[in-house]
């Protein structure tokens, strides 16, 4: 008895908290109901109203109704008051005319009930009326913002600062949550070749595979060593674990985005150039696996793949050779972390009420600073800012040592000296490569 | 500013949360118990409580979810663990009630001082 009131006490709290934590309040309530029943629901019916009123956004809507409410009281005295005031400055042409203008607007006649009364409100509401325009970005849980963000747009961009440990966590949250799981068919990714596709899928498919033949879906990619953080391992396995408990129809496919790539026939630099421009792979993954097949797709590359006016050279990148074959497909969102993004969102940054994770909308907004080295605004660049912590917060995640065998730093190096002529990796790969 | 002075002064839920954690990993109810162990049993935290503060503390990057729950728990636990930013937070919040406490020290001894003098 005790028990079941405190399931349906559980049950009233809003979906996404029941969701992730009734089972252990419930495991609490058994384990603890010896030391007393009447804290346990205090604590239930206070946390119930915590989470309806503020946790969840529902005092947001009230208040939203209520200002509402009263803006379209204010204009309609407004309007009476027109009238009221030209009865009261006894000018018959004036007069007149607001009449006219009342029977039109509101199909009766004034009847002067109003008069001069509502002038002081009327004058007020014009005055808190919004100027210019140009609105601060309100921002929203970034999980839902960027569900939502699906509802128009058929595949979100997410533009990253790599390696970032928090950003990874954010991926896993992300994926973890069941209104993305119930929304997106397909995820991205830029730290795996398309030749390896097969491989992924049998791995996410919850396939048992030796780890040898696992990395390889991060280690041959075009860009040498560079996925070594465990912040992409992890997503994988992340996601592997949650199509576990999704239906077949509905599980996650991550899509490799990078170009093909058999590092056994690359030798030289202009075998490694010949590779071309990883745009266009990613574009064309996106279009056929995603858009031709009507899906819903998360995309995950490098900042630069993704900035809404081409990349950093002025060429055209991942985001403008999907919105040339389908217009207003993309929704941009760039990660603000260290570095031009940060730099421009700097304003943004000291909203009071912006805590992470949390997805802040440009559109109708004037945040204008620049962004990349054209001097560009943000909100050509970007359609949303994703804040997940402030930015000197965020830490990279580096490869554990003993993580990568020896063999395989000789091939790295192999590969330095063929991309960059010299051995690069050993300096960012950190104390896993001494 | 440094980055850890965005979160302060923690609550004392949040307070006694992550010295809790600052111990080693825990699932939820190992949590209540370690607080409850902390304070002599002063400060008791409702399963509500717990898990509203614990989700506010993810979403800011002090505390993660272990990277599975535990296989060998019937049935599994979720555990949490302080994260380093999280261990940078606690550490300066102490520093700061170090202060607080030097302070109080200082003005109830000269208080207590005037009375007896």
């Amino acid at each position: 008895m005790r028990r079941g009131l405190y399931r349906c006490l559980i049950w009233l709290h809003p979906e996404v908290f029941r969701q992730r934590y009734s089972e252990e309040m419930l495991w609490i309530f058994d384990e603890a109901i010896g030391q007393g029943l009447l804290p346990l629901f205090v604590d239930g019916v206070t946390s119930l109203f915590r989470q309806w009123l503020l946790r969840s956004n529902i005092w947001k809507m009230a208040a939203g109704t209520v200002v509402s409410t009263v803006l379209i009281f204010g204009w309609w005295h407004s309007q009476e008051s027109s009238l009221a005031a030209a009865l009261h400055r006894g000018n018959p042409g004036a007069t007149e005319e607001a009449g006219r203008r009342y029977l039109i607007e509101h199909g009766r006649p004034f009847d002067g009930v109003f008069g001069g009364v509502v002038q002081a409100a009327g004058t007020q509401t014009v005055g808190t009326a919004p100027q210019g325009g140009a609105r601060i970005p309100d921002p929203v849980d970034a999980i839902e913002g960027i569900v939502s963000a699906f509802k128009e747009h058929p595949v979100v961009m997410i533009g990253e600062g790599h390696w970032l440990r928090q950003a990874g966590e954010f991926y896993t949250r992300l994926i973890r949550d069941p209104k993305f799981q119930e929304t997106v068919q397909d995820i991205v990714v830029e730290f795996a070749s398309r030749n390896y596709q097969p491989l992924l899928d049998r791995y996410i498919a919850g396939e048992d595979m030796p780890i040898e033949e696992v990395r390889r879906i991060w280690r041959d990619t075009t860009k040498v060593a560079s996925w070594e953080s465990p912040v992409y391992a992890q997503w994988l396995a992340a996601i592997r674990e949650a199509n576990r408990g999704l239906k077949p129809s509905r599980r996650l496919r991550v899509l490799a985005g990078d170009t093909p790539v058999d590092w056994s026939h690359i030798h030289s630099h202009s075998d490694w150039s010949a590779l071309g421009d990883n745009n266009i792979s990613f574009a064309e993954v996106i279009i056929e696996e995603v858009l031709k097949r009507k899906h819903r797709a998360l995309v995950v590359l490098g900042t630069n793949h993704v900035f809404k006016s081409g990349d950093r050279d002025a060429g055209d990148n991942t985001t403008t050779r999907v919105e040339s074959h389908y217009p207003g497909s993309t929704y941009v969102v760039l990660l603000i972390c260290e570095g031009g993004v940060a730099r421009a969102a700097q304003d943004l940054l000291r909203l009071p009420n912006l805590i992470p994770p949390a997805l802040l909308a440009l559109a109708g907004t004037s945040s204008g600073n620049p962004a990349d080295p054209r001097e560009l605004p943000l909100i050509k660049n970007a359609d949303a800012l994703l804040y997940i912590g402030p930015p000197a917060s965020l830490k990279l995640a580096l490869p554990p040592v003993g993580s990568l065998e020896p063999e395989y730093l000789k091939e790295v190096d192999r590969r330095s000296m063929i991309e960059w002529g010299e051995l690069r990796a050993r300096k960012f790969l950190g104390a896993a490569a001494q | 500013m440094d980055d850890t002075d965005l979160f302060l002064p923690l609550s004392p839920a949040t307070l006694h949360i992550l010295l809790a954690l600052a111990g080693g990993d825990r699932h939820g109810y190992g949590i209540m118990k370690e607080v409850a162990r902390q304070s002599e049993g002063q400060y008791k935290l409702g399963p509500g409580t717990l898990y509203d503060n614990l989700q506010k503390l993810m979403d800011r990057g002090l505390v993660k979810e272990t990277s599975g729950r535990f296989k060998n728990e019937d049935p599994p636990r979720r555990h949490y663990q302080l994260t380093s930013f999280g261990r940078r937070v606690l550490s300066a919040d102490v520093a700061r009630l170090k202060n607080v406490l030097r302070e109080a020290k200082l003005h109830l001894h000269v208080a207590g001082s005037g009375k007896t003098s």
